[in-house]
């Protein structure tokens, strides 16, 4: 077009109509250097940005793995259960949504209306609910209303042994006990998948999971679910005949170290955790230790023994009842003037027990009951486990060592305690608890004390049983080894002449251990003895370990 | 009136026709990209949006065939008709996300104010031509445009639409450039304007109106609020980078962060999957556009069409210009779509007529 040619008939000015085009052509020139700018100069940053809005990560978990009883039967499983989930914004009718979701799950609009009202991610309305409430709410099929499939943990035999097999959050992380220490091959590997995610915060899945997610390792543990089971309820009628504060009962299997049973009373739902008493969560075989007393006495004998100080048939006197150790006085339950080693284990005199100490010495009596395992965990592993106090003591604290020499002044766990038992019962070698069966069997352990040390301190304990103040842990058809212990409890700075921890440890068959239990009731009233409140446990739940564990009556 | 010229023919304005297409066409693929969720298929919106264009290049034709002064002679009783629609629609329209736009007919939805764009464009290039000798203009012709433009604007402001009114009165506001007006009246309306706008601010702009300014001033002052949408807009294009995203492979737009992604903020869409090579090539079409309707105006043999030539290209540039810039966070948000590519039929129909009336007045070049 040629611009020479145009007729300058109206008001158009020819100078402002080329200024009008620099002009555009200007705004158009800052269009391209602003889009370069951002596209350009700006790009890497603003990609960035755009990814962390867009991108975003799921872990996938596989559900996870079971923890087996050691026959195979079901402690902790994993099942589907479903959740609902809201996305608030594509809500419709709040209120009706509320009403009609209140009906389906049987809970109160007003809640479900405060679940639903606030913000505008996705979210929880309720997890885990029945699925005959799923079917409900599924058939209501309310805009912005989701169910989720979730694994729960559900745990069949309820408070059997709840405290030891433990429980997992809401996430799945086991919290506490074996689901804790087993945590990592329960969880097994989850993937951790790169998903996109729209504005509105629903997520798109990129890759197929089935690819990735490795499922989850169910664990076998060691314990006896019949076993167990009748353990708890033993224990649970004798926590409440003699009206004790708690009770505790830890059996292995002294050769292998697998443990069988274990049970706390009282005990606590772990399917419904969350609103019951955090103290009930304790495994106190593991992480409660107490003062044993009585149920001591074995292993300074057994020490004083492999020493070479005393030999089973030397006396000592044991001073009508009432000893004189520098300021303190030591009494025995009934007053003896002369017994040989193998009684004052049987009667359970503490004055001879002292003596025998006084023999041993200090130094030995205390490295002695370390290389027992006091003092130290059992390397069971269970979380939170405890190693109890054994204080060193010089040669010159005469009291100090009398009262190690009856189980006074050191704590211990019962799971130490029926390891160091174990040892009594095995031959003389170190044995450590074993939770899972699984795992690599144990290496022999340690020697401790020599075979035949351990033989004579069983027969003793045998005598104990036999004619001696745990005459009720006696079974039939089985020769048990025991050792009965009455604790008197510190109250308030001094030992409590009515405040008792009675405990039991017992070993059978004693021809060819296989099982050492120890059973504590904490605080029992009226009857408070070791040999009448604990021993009847050990033979009722002994009875039925051996007629199921080992179904050859000895000696047949 | 209507018979066919050879001078026509001859020089048929292909150019203008070939670039106003291929915005429309790249506006179309754009939109099937703008409207996500819709698996397989060509999405709704795109399918109404192509149906629009085959009318709107009707309707370009319709604006080709008749001799551009005739619709001079037409300007009064069509601003008319276009001052009674936006009445119509202030009365009996729906109100759709907060405002009265649309005019329901039958199963039309039209959008009287995209079309008052042009009726203003024609008045005044009429009332400018009648001004002879050309004399500088006075203050009483002024008075007389800005009544011509209030009445209209007043009108899609109550709609509210302000979008829309600012380009009708900014549209009217360049015909100062090129009118003869003297400095001193000059200065004067520049003085008024920005009194003006102060005073728009304070008494006529809504809430949500001013916090879009001030969200644009200072954009952090609420990522989530108002200025979430200039915030997402530039996240999109500019992680579109150099090359883009790939066709239907923005993640912003495909995944809904974008806001108002198929009409104000397509151009984003276009920048993520094109990056900025694409934006180039759009801003390259829609220059060719502009600089050939600037020829257009210089070259025609009279005043009207030149008037009518340089209304249209301001029309065009200021409503590119301004969304343009919005979308790349250059200008605060006001709702102006983009000439072609946005999602509207009124919209689209409105730019390819003013495309028939720059083919029209350029084809009539050797004619008179």
């Amino acid at each position: 077009m040629r611009l020479s040619q145009r007729r300058r008939n109206g008001g158009l000015a020819p100078g402002r109509l080329r200024l009008l085009g620099r002009v555009g052509i200007l705004g158009f020139a800052v269009l391209l250097a602003r889009a370069a700018h951002l596209q350009i100069y700006d790009a890497e940053r603003l990609k960035h940005i755009a990814e962390n809005q867009s991108r975003a990560v799921v872990r996938l978990e596989p559900p996870r793995g079971e923890i087996l009883d050691r026959n195979g039967r079901r402690l902790a499983v994993s099942a589907p259960v479903e959740s609902v989930e809201v996305s608030p914004e594509e809500i419709e009718d709040r209120r009706r949504t509320a009403r009609e979701l209140a009906r389906a799950l049987n809970r109160p609009a007003r809640e479900i209306f405060e679940r639903l009202a606030r913000g505008s991610s996705p979210r929880w309305v309720r997890r885990w609910i029945s699925p005959r409430a799923a079917e409900r709410v599924r058939e209501l099929d309310l805009p912005g209303i989701r169910l989720r499939q979730e694994h729960r943990r559900y745990y069949p035999n309820g408070s059997l042994a709840a405290a030891h097999i433990g429980f997992t959050g809401h996430d799945g992380k086991g919290l506490e006990g074996l689901e804790l220490l087993f945590d990592r091959e329960l969880s097994g590997r989850g993937a951790t998948l790169p998903v996109l995610r729209d504005a509105r915060g629903w997520r798109l899945l990129l890759s197929d999971p089935q690819i990735a997610v490795r499922s989850a390792r169910s664990v076998r543990s060691t314990l006896d679910l019949g076993l167990t089971d009748h353990a708890a309820r033993v224990l649970e009628t004798a926590v409440r005949r003699y009206n004790a504060r708690r009770g505790s009962l830890f059996a292995m299997d002294p050769r292998n170290g697998d443990v069988l049973a274990l049970a706390e009373v009282p005990s606590f739902d772990p399917n419904r955790f969350w609103d019951q008493s955090p103290d009930r969560f304790l495994a106190r075989v593991f992480v409660d230790a107490f003062e044993p007393g009585s149920t001591l006495k074995p292993f300074t004998v057994a020490l004083a023994l492999e020493a070479g100080v005393v030999q089973p048939h030397v006396e000592f006197d044991c001073e009508g009842g009432l000893w004189r150790v520098r300021n303190r006085l030591i009494r025995d339950y009934r007053p003896y003037d002369v017994l040989s080693v193998h009684d004052i284990l049987r009667v359970s005199s503490n004055i001879g027990s002292a003596k025998i100490a006084n023999r041993l010495g200090s130094m030995r009596l205390v490295d002695g009951m370390r290389r027992f395992g006091f003092g130290t965990p059992t390397g069971s592993l269970f979380p939170g486990e405890v190693e109890g106090i054994v204080r060193d003591v010089r040669e010159a604290q005469a009291v100090e060592r009398a009262n190690l020499a009856f189980g006074q002044g050191l704590t211990v766990t019962a799971a130490q305690l029926a390891a160091a038992g174990s040892i009594l019962a095995n031959g003389g070698r170190m044995v450590t608890p074993r939770l899972r069966l699984d795992s690599p069997p144990p290496e022999p352990g340690k020697r401790v004390i020599s075979e035949e040390t351990a033989r004579s301190v069983l027969e003793m304990m045998r005598a104990v049983v036999e004619s001696g103040t745990g005459r009720a842990a006696a079974l039939p058809h089985h020769a048990v080894a025991g050792k009965t212990g009455t604790a008197q409890k510190v109250v308030d700075g001094r030992y409590s002449n009515e405040s008792y921890v009675a405990s039991f440890m017992g070993i059978v068959p004693v021809s060819n251990p296989r099982l050492v239990m120890v059973v504590v009731l904490d605080e029992p009233q009226k009857i408070h003895t070791g040999g009448r409140v604990a021993a009847p446990v050990f033979r009722e739940v002994a009875n039925y370990a051996i007629e199921h564990l080992d179904p050859q009556p000895e000696g047949i | 009136m209507l018979r066919i010229d050879r001078r026509l023919i001859q020089n048929f304005e292909w150019p203008l026709l070939v670039m106003a297409l291929l915005l429309g066409g790249i506006g179309i693929v754009n939109l099937i990209s703008a409207s996500p969720g819709a698996e397989g298929g060509v999405p709704p919106i795109a399918k109404r949006q192509l149906l629009w264009l085959g009318v709107g290049g009707l309707a370009l034709l319709a604006a080709l065939v008749p001799e551009y002064r005739s619709f001079g002679r037409l300007a009064v009783p069509i601003y008319a008709a276009c001052c009674l629609l936006l009445l119509a629609t202030l009365l009996t329209a729906p109100i759709i996300n907060g405002s009265q736009r649309w005019l329901i007919l039958g199963p039309v939805r039209l959008q009287p104010s995209e079309l008052t764009k042009l009726a203003v464009i024609l008045l005044f290039s009429r009332i400018l031509v009648k001004r002879r000798p050309q004399s500088s203009v006075g203050l009483p012709d002024l008075g007389l445009a800005a009544l011509i433009v209030a009445v209209p604007v007043l009108l899609v402001l109550r709609q509210p639409d302000l979008g829309t009114a600012l380009i009708t009165a900014i549209v009217a506001a360049s015909y100062l450039l090129v009118a003869r007006v003297g400095m001193r009246l000059f200065s004067g309306l520049a003085a008024g304007g920005i009194g003006a706008a102060a005073s728009t601010w304070f008494f006529y702009l809504h809430d949500y109106q001013k916090n879009r300014v001030l969200a644009f001033l200072d954009p952090d002052r609420d990522p989530l609020g108002a200025a979430y949408h200039a915030i997402q807009s530039r996240i999109a294009v500019g992680s579109g980078g150099l090359f883009g995203k790939g066709y239907l492979q923005g993640s912003q737009s495909q995944l809904g962060f974008l806001p108002e992604q198929q009409t104000d903020f397509v151009f984003s869409v276009l920048a993520e999957e094109w990056g900025f090579v694409g934006a180039l090539l759009v801003l390259g079409l829609y220059a060719g556009i502009l600089l050939r309707g600037l020829l257009i105006a210089y070259a025609s043999k009279d005043a009207f069409g030149s008037y009518l030539a340089m209304g249209v290209v301001a029309l065009l540039f200021w409503s590119i210009a301004i969304n343009i810039g919005m979308v790349l966070g250059a200008l605060p948000v006001v709702g102006v779509p983009l000439p072609f590519l946005s999602y509207g039929g009124s919209s689209l129909l409105t730019c390819l007529v003013a495309i028939g009336l720059l083919m029209n007045v350029s084809m009539r070049r050797y004619v008179f």
